[in-house]
């Protein structure tokens, strides 16, 4: 029996109609007007919450009419700095990086052998190639540190602070490239070692210019010190001063081509009396 | 378009966007029908109906935002109506007010069906007697029963449709009218040859 079966049976239809002739009541009018009121308050509340959201939203930008344009603008920076580091940044930009890279890497014969099978159960050329391919990168993560070293040493401040600490550092830097150009010696080509030696010298050179350029100031203004203590006749402070002097700029094969004389004099005058008052006294002496 | 043109789910739609007058329509529409509902399966208690009616409203204003399309409305509210009932009947006080009703006019509707059998409505008095009858004889039947056969007579539902209120399949549906339309018969067996 299907619902209009239902319809047709007679004692539905009866029902029905008798049913409908007395179905008249109604819900009081008071609850439809609690209700009407309660629709339509919900809706006013929804569209008050609406505006105030909206406005609250404008409100704050036309406060702060930087506050978008900004917004996008440190956006961009900060994908462009992203973007440039992963392309010229060489601890990204190694072959691992790059998706397609990678996998053409590791579809290779070598590196399969890397990955699967163990070093000591290889064939003899097969295990000199492996190591050989091992150094090599070795090789190239030592040079890439060590430039990066290098580079941060030579650009900080201190660098020209005092000679000792720059002797120090020039000393360091030459290990190091010493280092490098072992490094290298091994199994890379000829063209690779004389194109990261070139690369390392240029830097080197450069940083070392610009750490005697610096020095050479100083020593300048030291002395410009030194001879206003020497006109105003201040001897004593002139004394301390040109001690502190050489203890920053040594002697070279005892010779200061720099100092002006009249100061290498009183500095030479000095010494030895500060010499003759060191010596014990003994009775020979007396 | 007027709003009297449109369908209870476009009524019901227009008012989630904010068209309040699109809620005054529906409600015209579906007030009688959703309070006699709640009211016979209340055994004609017009103060509870009246508070289950509020609260039944009350949910689909409440539920707006939410209202989808995807049914019909009258399936949605009457769905709503249904399941506030069955919280209601679960609460300890209207088992006792069931209890109560049927030791007080269990009885008398029963006298009442016997003595008009088989008598033949003739004035006036005598159909609203009927229809008294008849709307007793509906408080009387077992819940699902009285809810199958109110939701067809007051949303006018289809056996699918009141299926989908009640939480049942369609054959129970059917089966609950069937045996719904028998326990009246001893109402409606006279009228029928009046009709």
């Amino acid at each position: 029996m299907s619902s209009n079966d239902f319809d047709k049976d007679k004692d539905f239809q009866i029902l029905h109609e008798k049913y409908q002739a007395e179905a008249t009541e109604l819900p009081d009018k008071f609850i439809d007007t609690n209700i009407l009121q309660a629709a339509h308050r919900a809706v006013q509340a929804q569209a008050g919450l609406e505006n105030k959201i909206n406005s609250n939203v404008i409100k704050r930008i036309k406060k702060h009419p930087w506050y978008r344009p900004m917004s996008y603008v440190a956006i961009m920076v900060i994908s462009l700095s992203v973007v440039m580091k992963l392309a010229f940044d060489p601890e990204f930009a190694g072959p691992g990086f790059n998706g397609d890279d990678f996998v053409e890497e590791a579809q290779t014969p070598e590196a399969e052998m890397m990955t699967t099978k163990p070093l000591t159960s290889m064939p003899e050329e097969q295990r000199s190639s492996v190591k050989l391919i091992t150094e090599k990168s070795q090789q190239q993560a030592v040079v890439s540190e060590l430039k990066a070293k290098a580079k941060k040493r030579l650009m900080s401040p201190e660098a020209a602070s005092s000679p000792a600490v720059r002797a120090s550092r020039q000393s360091e830097l030459r290990l190091e490239s010493a280092a490098k150009g072992a490094a290298l010696s091994g199994p890379a080509s000829p063209m690779q070692r004389a194109m990261s030696d070139n690369a390392t010298d240029k830097v080197l050179q450069e940083s070392e210019q610009d750490v005697l350029a610096k020095e050479v100031i100083s020593q300048k203004n030291q002395i410009k010190k030194l001879m206003k203590l020497y006109d105003n006749k201040q001897n004593e402070k002139l004394k301390i001063a040109l001690l502190q002097y050489r203890k920053l700029y040594p002697l070279v094969d005892g010779v200061d081509k720099v100092l002006p004389k009249v100061l290498r004099n009183l500095e030479i005058k000095w010494d030895i009396e500060r010499k003759k008052e060191n010596v014990p006294k003994t009775p020979q002496n007396e | 378009m007027k709003l009297n043109d449109l369908s209870d789910e476009d009524l019901m739609l227009s008012y989630r966007d904010g068209t309040a007058t699109a809620f005054d329509v529906l409600y015209t529409r579906h007030k009688g029908g959703l309070y006699r509902y709640v009211l016979r399966q209340l055994n004609n208690r017009p103060d509870i109906a009246a508070e289950l009616f509020q609260d039944v409203w009350m949910k689909v204003i409440n539920a707006r935002l939410s209202y989808q399309a995807s049914a019909k409305f009258t399936t949605w509210l009457y769905r709503l109506a249904h399941n506030r009932l069955v919280d209601y009947w679960r609460s300890e006080k209207h088992r006792r007010h069931q209890e109560e009703f049927e030791e007080t006019t269990g009885a008398q509707v029963a006298d009442s069906t016997v003595d008009n059998r088989h008598s033949e409505p003739h004035n006036e008095l005598q159909q609203k007697q009927v229809q008294q009858q008849i709307k007793q004889a509906i408080a009387e039947l077992p819940e699902e029963q009285r809810s199958a056969i109110l939701l067809k007579e007051e949303a006018a539902l289809s056996l699918a449709e009141i299926a989908q209120v009640t939480g049942v399949n369609r054959e129970t549906v059917k089966s609950r009218l069937r045996y719904g339309i028998k326990r009246l018969q001893g109402i409606l067996h006279p009228l029928r040859s009046v009709s």
